[in-house]
């Protein structure tokens, strides 16, 4: 009879506990943790949220042609390096040397003044998105409090070329056409894209990367935090 | 028997309601919140860096007759950083039927640093023909420059921006708080 009892007791104990657990769900953590600290998981989803986030913003305002006519270059000793050399312009000129023939042609072709008493220029203006990419985010606990995150290195992650307003554009006239300017804008959008990003844009975004991702760790409840740049991810982004 | 199986209802019941307040006293406090927010608050949200190109050109002529002409390009960066002004007083306070769903209010974002950093300058060319460019043109122009960089980060933006980021921020922490919903309101 006592065995009987007892089991009566325990089986509806369970079911009224049950039903208590199903109404409010919050109450299940209680069985298994005491401390709320948020799992790696929740903050890995947290951090998917700030994808679309930019860690800084770059208006990068490109002069043509002058930014790429280095003045320590000479235009003729490119041309005769082409004219003695075998092999493609790739393998037979730096890059800098390639954007000064590039850019010189380019400003000969649309009829650009840019040498002697006159000289004539055009500002491109381009909006740099730069930042890191969360599907490289490695995050990984170590022990409780403590956790360990890599991230890759930043990278423009969107980049645009703004069309001149005249009204605006506190610069001596552009004396081209519309489909010069788009040849412009088109060379001058190529070479952001090619070059890597000035260092100390770089060091720029990295703090801030680094500032996101403590300030959201500490929030979640983690005091050992260590944030560093994932040397494999950059060489994965070289390749 | 009757009474047995009421004693058996009685404790799983008094039990559920004690792990329920349990559970209402291990989320953090409106304060420690409160604190929290503010560490984050306390981090510019968003960073614009422009490279901008300043043109100075100067030509003076007597009886339409060119008598001098100055003309300089060069470039700088400047630096534009906004956050949310925390000189302001923010609420947090929770919802009276739901204490795990927060009403927040945030003071309006602003511009906390426009920094114009003369080490970057670079100048791309210049031309002097009977006249000097002098500092005070620099000067000038750096000074107009600067007002030119602000207005386009306004225009681009850049306060909706830091406002989104922080109240990103801020959802991540209170979430990861055990927080279920977040309400928001501007001061």
């Amino acid at each position: 009879m006592k065995i009987r009892t007892t089991l009566v007791i325990l089986a509806v104990s369970c079911v009224v506990l049950v039903a208590l657990l199903w109404v409010d769900r919050t109450l299940i953590p209680l069985f298994t943790n005491s401390k709320r600290v948020a799992s790696s998981q929740e903050i890995f989803e947290g951090l998917r949220t700030l994808k679309s986030l930019h860690t800084l913003r770059y208006i990068q305002k490109v002069v043509f042609p002058y930014d790429y006519l280095d003045p320590e270059l000479d235009f003729d000793v490119i041309l005769t390096t082409l004219r003695r050399g075998k092999g493609s312009v790739n393998s037979l000129l730096s890059p800098r040397e390639r954007d000064y023939l590039e850019a010189r042609e380019l400003a000969e072709r649309i009829g650009l003044k840019f040498t002697g008493r006159r000289r004539e220029f055009v500002v491109v203006t381009a909006q740099i998105g730069v930042g890191i990419s969360l599907e490289k985010l490695k995050i990984l606990p170590r022990s409780e409090g403590s956790i360990q995150v890599l991230h890759p290195p930043p990278r423009i992650v969107d980049l645009t070329i703004e069309d001149p307003n005249p009204s605006t554009y506190p610069y001596p006239d552009i004396p081209l056409s519309p489909s010069h300017w788009k040849l412009v804008a088109d060379l001058v959008e190529r070479k952001l894209r090619e070059r890597p990003l000035e260092a100390s844009v770089l060091a720029t975004a990295r703090t801030q990367v680094t500032r996101f991702l403590t300030s959201l760790l500490q929030q979640a409840g983690f005091r050992d935090i260590e944030i560093k740049e994932d040397s494999q991810a950059e060489d994965a982004l070289r390749r | 028997m009757r009474r047995l199986f009421l004693f058996s209802i009685m404790i799983p019941t008094i039990l559920g309601l004690l792990l329920t307040a349990c559970s209402r006293l291990s989320s953090p406090s409106t304060e420690e919140l409160s604190e929290r927010i503010r560490t984050i608050l306390e981090l510019p949200s968003v960073e614009y860096r422009y490279k901008e190109i300043v043109y100075v050109g100067v030509e003076k002529s007597f009886l339409f007759i060119p008598t001098s002409s100055k003309e300089v390009l060069f470039s700088v960066e400047i630096r534009v950083q906004a956050g949310i002004d925390l000189q302001q007083p923010f609420t947090v306070k929770r919802d009276i039927r739901n204490p795990r769903k927060i009403h927040l209010t945030l003071p309006p974002p602003k511009v906390l640093l426009l920094d114009v950093d003369e080490g970057t300058i670079r100048q791309y060319f210049m031309v002097e023909q009977g006249s000097r460019i002098h500092r005070m043109d620099y000067s000038k122009e750096l000074e107009s420059a600067k007002q030119r960089v602000l207005q386009d980060a306004y225009k681009r933006g850049i306060l909706l921006d830091a406002e989104r980021q922080a109240k990103t921020l801020i959802e991540n922490m209170l979430f990861a708080a055990g927080v279920e919903g977040v309400e928001w309101g501007r001061l």
